[in-house]
């Protein structure tokens, strides 16, 4: 029962990550690709509630920031502030122009990270997704066919499975990649990214579900029901199907993570999404030019967003398995 | 639950059956039978002598290597898919794990149904009056219909067991080493419901047994399985009155250390 | 030994089969080397369909393919476009790169692994084991990408490591020692993220194999009979435990090489990695080919290792 809780508050806490980085429209104060010039490299800004003659305001606020062309650094300029605004066009918050709020700071081109960071989760954390329900479903089909009728088309599963085994795994996705075309679209990108991610990825899944599928075959059950002329299909539907759930389930909280990572990877190689649309892989590929991180480290925000996800993942994984042990 | 044929047919009539698993290995060696309607057969032998696979050739499970079996005069093996399906509804097999045979997952009602379910009888309504029907039938109280099947004790899941058999009318019940894995009580409790169940439904039974002492106070007649081959064939108190092949007499020594009913 | 002459055969058909699916997936791609001299206007067809017969692209593909493997018995791998010379060469250079980074990374992971992991399983059910269990969480859950990027960074900050490279420039003027040296300070930070990567599962792993070790009958009568500690862990425990993690190793070899290549590119250890992106970037297909074949020889290879050992150490899987 405790494992239940345990497994419920992680899933909630999943579920919260991942409806932010849906609800970016909303949550984010500036769309993706919205550049503000005059401030390339700003740093996170402050929020205040006191203002300079002391008094307390309710509703938080910002100063303008200046740069001081010679040092490039900025400093914050108390003649002017700018409070907070609420559900203003569409957006949970912002401030009025010229401010700006940048809570993650700003890139190069003066786009608002945190705002990047919500919209890129979009893309790194649904081709994640997608890409593992492609694997687990080709796994499923290929495992059942596998595990219930034996004979050659288990063969034929074992040896490609092994085939795909025999490479270590980025160098197989890498390869796959380097095959098709380098410059593709967004929207083309997604899918050619979860597309393969999902593809490579069957053989785990497929030999785990196989496995399942080979002991449930032999099941008291499953031969009674045989011997009321049950056919193949019901006996996979009815009896054989619900039992691969549970392995399912855990496969995918493994895979989910790996393959957020792979499209993170993909992107920042060069070989995935491009700009202007943001994913945390090619935000963090602008972060690799060092001068620019010594100075401005919230240009790893984007790679420490995934350390709550990957975590979040693991611990539901952890769960699960422990489950399963008991 | 009659059938129209004439009574001098035998129900079931095997004929020279013989399977090989591996060249050289006969699990069944020209097995003749025959078992009239509404009799009980006890079928008893040590592990190994064919007495399950027998059980297997006839109930579609394994396919013989030669010789042929009759249900209702009608070979088995050579029926067509429709036909079969309908055979399969007249003879029933019930495992020796009745546990093992029941899906955890469903509750009594679903288990008790699936026959009907999946040979497309009724809608979901009359199915499920059936299973409630069949759970009174074998002493189970239809209350207990939603409760999921390890929610019951040892005999009781004997007993879903055996009404599931039961759903397709069958006219021959085939229990194999079924008693093996209760205790004498409910050992009892069983004989008693299938005793009942004959009077009641005229319901043909093969008990398949390695303990002579369980089948004989079922079993009208006898026959002893070793190696493949029936080496005793007799009414039940003929056999254990003058037993004629060693075999049969090892057995009955066997139960003799136990009562025999 | 015939167990080990059936492997190597398995492991031949396998890379065989890996190269004619490569060869047949790299068929399908749309545009090759020269492609991207199509696209500009100073360049005639006539001219770039001149250079594909002359690298032999505009063969059929069987023919293609019984030329590569000829190019592979003699070590030469194909002809890069890209660098204008055999494959072979490349790969050989590179691979050592890898190879000697994933292995001081293998050896320094399992030296630090095998005592925490031990003492870990010595911990079971005190609040250092939970804290323990969290910390190697976290680690897992910190991607290696970004702890490549972050030691960058404080290398160039510090100064302390250099910023990439396997060795420095001034290499001939130094003894043997001081270029050991060297390597072993280029090296040290790659090797770093590697083993911080390889960590969190290997102790865990390692936990386990003890505990169930430990738990195991022969270990209970072994206490009972009043074995001291010591000894028990090494002649009895650690043997036990140590299958279970040959075939980790096994396992996680894939793993390895592909957090290697990350890493490779990432800090500039000329490995591999760097390579085979070059190679991708350029559309040079050969060179591709050869780097995936060089990887899965060196994953088939680890692989087969791991098994031979597995059977010589454990007399169980002989009787099979």
């Amino acid at each position: 029962m405790r494992r239940r809780h345990k497994l419920r508050s992680i899933l909630i806490f999943l579920g919260v990550l991942h409806a932010a980085v849906l609800l970016a429209a909303f949550l984010a104060p500036y769309h993706f690709a919205e550049q503000h010039r005059d401030f390339p490299f700003a740093p996170p800004t402050r929020l205040h509630w006191i203002d300079p003659a002391g008094r307390l305001h309710l509703r938080p606020f910002v100063y303008r920031i200046r740069q001081d062309l010679t040092t490039a650094s900025y400093k914050e300029d108390p003649s002017q502030f700018y409070p907070l605004e609420f559900f203003q066009q569409g957006r949970l918050f912002g401030v009025p122009q010229p401010g700006v709020i940048f809570l993650l700071g700003s890139d190069g081109y003066g786009r608002d990270v945190f705002s990047r960071v919500l919209y890129g989760g979009q893309v790194s954390l649904f081709t994640g997704l997608a890409a593992a329900f492609l694997s687990l479903s080709l796994g499923l089909v290929f495992g059942l066919t596998a595990g219930y009728y034996s004979g050659w088309p288990d063969q034929i599963l074992m040896r490609s499975g092994e085939l795909f085994l025999a490479l270590p795994w980025l160098y197989l996705l890498l390869a796959v990649r380097a095959f098709l075309p380098l410059h593709i679209d967004t929207v083309q990108a997604f899918l050619l990214l979860a597309g393969i991610i999902g593809t490579v990825g069957w053989v785990r899944p497929a030999r785990l579900i196989r496995g399942v599928v080979l002991s449930a075959r032999e099941r008291g059950f499953v031969l009674a029901a045989r011997g009321f002329g049950a056919s193949d299909g019901y006996l996979i539907r009815r009896h054989i199907l619900p039992l691969t759930f549970s392995v399912a389930v855990t496969q995918a909280t493994l895979l989910i993570p790996q393959y957020i990572l792979a499209e993170v990877t993909l992107s920042f190689l060069g070989l995935g999404v491009g700009e202007p649309v943001p994913s945390w892989g090619n935000m963090l590929a602008d972060a690799r030019q060092y001068h620019t991180l010594v100075s401005h480290a919230w240009m790893l925000a984007p790679g420490l967003a995934t350390v709550p996800i990957l975590l979040g993942y693991l611990l539901a994984a952890d769960t699960l398995l422990e489950e399963t042990v008991n | 639950m009659f059938n129209e044929e004439g009574p001098g047919e035998p129900l079931l009539s095997i004929r020279g059956l013989c399977k090989n698993f591996s060249p050289g290995a006969a699990a069944l060696d020209s097995v003749n039978l025959q078992l009239d309607r509404g009799r009980t057969l006890g079928l008893v032998g040590p592990s190994g002598s064919g007495k399950s696979t027998l059980a297997r050739c006839v109930t579609f499970f394994e396919k013989p290597t030669a010789g042929e079996i009759l249900f209702e005069g009608r070979a088995l093996w050579s029926l067509g898919n429709r036909e079969r399906l309908r055979t399969r509804a007249c003879i029933q097999l019930i495992f020796q794990e009745p546990a093992a045979s029941l899906n955890p997952r469903f509750t009594a009602a679903e288990i008790i149904a699936e026959p009907l379910a999946i040979q497309n009888r009724g809608n979901r309504a009359t199915r499920l009056e059936r299973a409630c029907r069949l759970m009174e039938t074998v002493g189970l109280p239809p209350g207990a219909a939603a409760k999921p099947a390890p929610q019951f004790s040892g005999g009781e899941r004997q007993r879903l067991a055996i009404a599931r058999a039961l759903a397709l009318d069958p006219k021959l019940l085939i229990l194999d080493e079924s008693f093996s894995g209760l205790d004498l009580t409910l050992q009892a409790q069983i004989t008693a419901l299938l005793k009942d169940l004959r009077k009641r439904l005229g319901v043909t039974y093969i008990l398949i047994s390695h303990d002579l002492a369980l089948v004989a106070g079922l079993a009208d007649e006898i026959a002893v399985m070793d190696h493949g081959r029936i080496v005793e064939h007799a009414d039940t108190a003929q056999l254990l009155a003058h037993p004629q092949h060693p075999r049969t007499r090892e057995l009955i020594d066997a139960a003799m250390a136990l009562e025999l009913p | 030994m015939k167990y080990a002459a059936q492997r190597l055969v398995h492991a031949v058909f396998l890379l065989l089969g890996v190269s004619v699916l490569s060869f047949l997936f790299a068929d399908l791609a749309p545009g090759d080397f020269f492609s991207e001299l199509r696209l500009d206007p100073r360049v005639s067809a006539d001219t770039v369909a001149g250079l594909r017969a002359q690298y032999g692209l505009d063969r059929p593909l069987p023919v293609r393919y019984a030329a590569w493997l000829g190019s592979v018995a003699q070590g030469n791998f194909g002809y890069s476009l890209a660098y204008r010379g055999p494959v072979g060469p490349l790969l050989r250079q590179r691979m050592r790169g890898t190879l000697l980074l994933t292995a001081t990374a293998t050896c320094v992971a399992w030296l630090l692994a095998v005592p925490l992991g031990i003492w870990n399983a010595t911990q079971r059910g005190t609040w250092r084991d939970g804290f323990f269990k969290f910390v190697l969480g976290l680690l897992l859950s910190i991607p290696d990408l970004l702890l490549a990027i972050v030691f960058l960074v404080l290398a160039v900050q510090s100064g302390w490591f250099p910023a990439g490279g396997m060795q420095s420039l001034d290499l001939s003027s130094l003894s043997p020692v001081e270029r050991l040296r060297d390597v072993v300070w280029h090296m040290a930070l790659p090797v770093a993220v590697l083993v911080i990567g390889m960590l969190p599962i290997l102790v865990r792993h390692v936990r386990a194999s003890m505990v169930e070790a430990m738990n195991a009958p022969f270990a209970l009568s072994a206490r009972a009979h009043g074995i001291p500690r010591l000894r028990l862990l090494f002649r009895h425990l650690l043997p036990a435990a140590l299958n279970p993690l040959i075939s980790l190793f096994g396992f996680s070899l894939g793993t390895l090489l592909s957090a290697s290549l990350l890493i490779e590119v990432i800090m500039g250890w000329p490995g591999l990695g760097p390579l085979f992106l070059d190679a991708i970037m350029a559309r040079d297909f050969a060179l591709v080919l050869g780097v995936v074949m060089m990887s899965t020889i060196f994953l088939v290879a680890g692989n087969l290792a791991a098994d031979l050992l597995l059977y010589r150490m454990d007399p169980r899987i002989r009787v099979r």
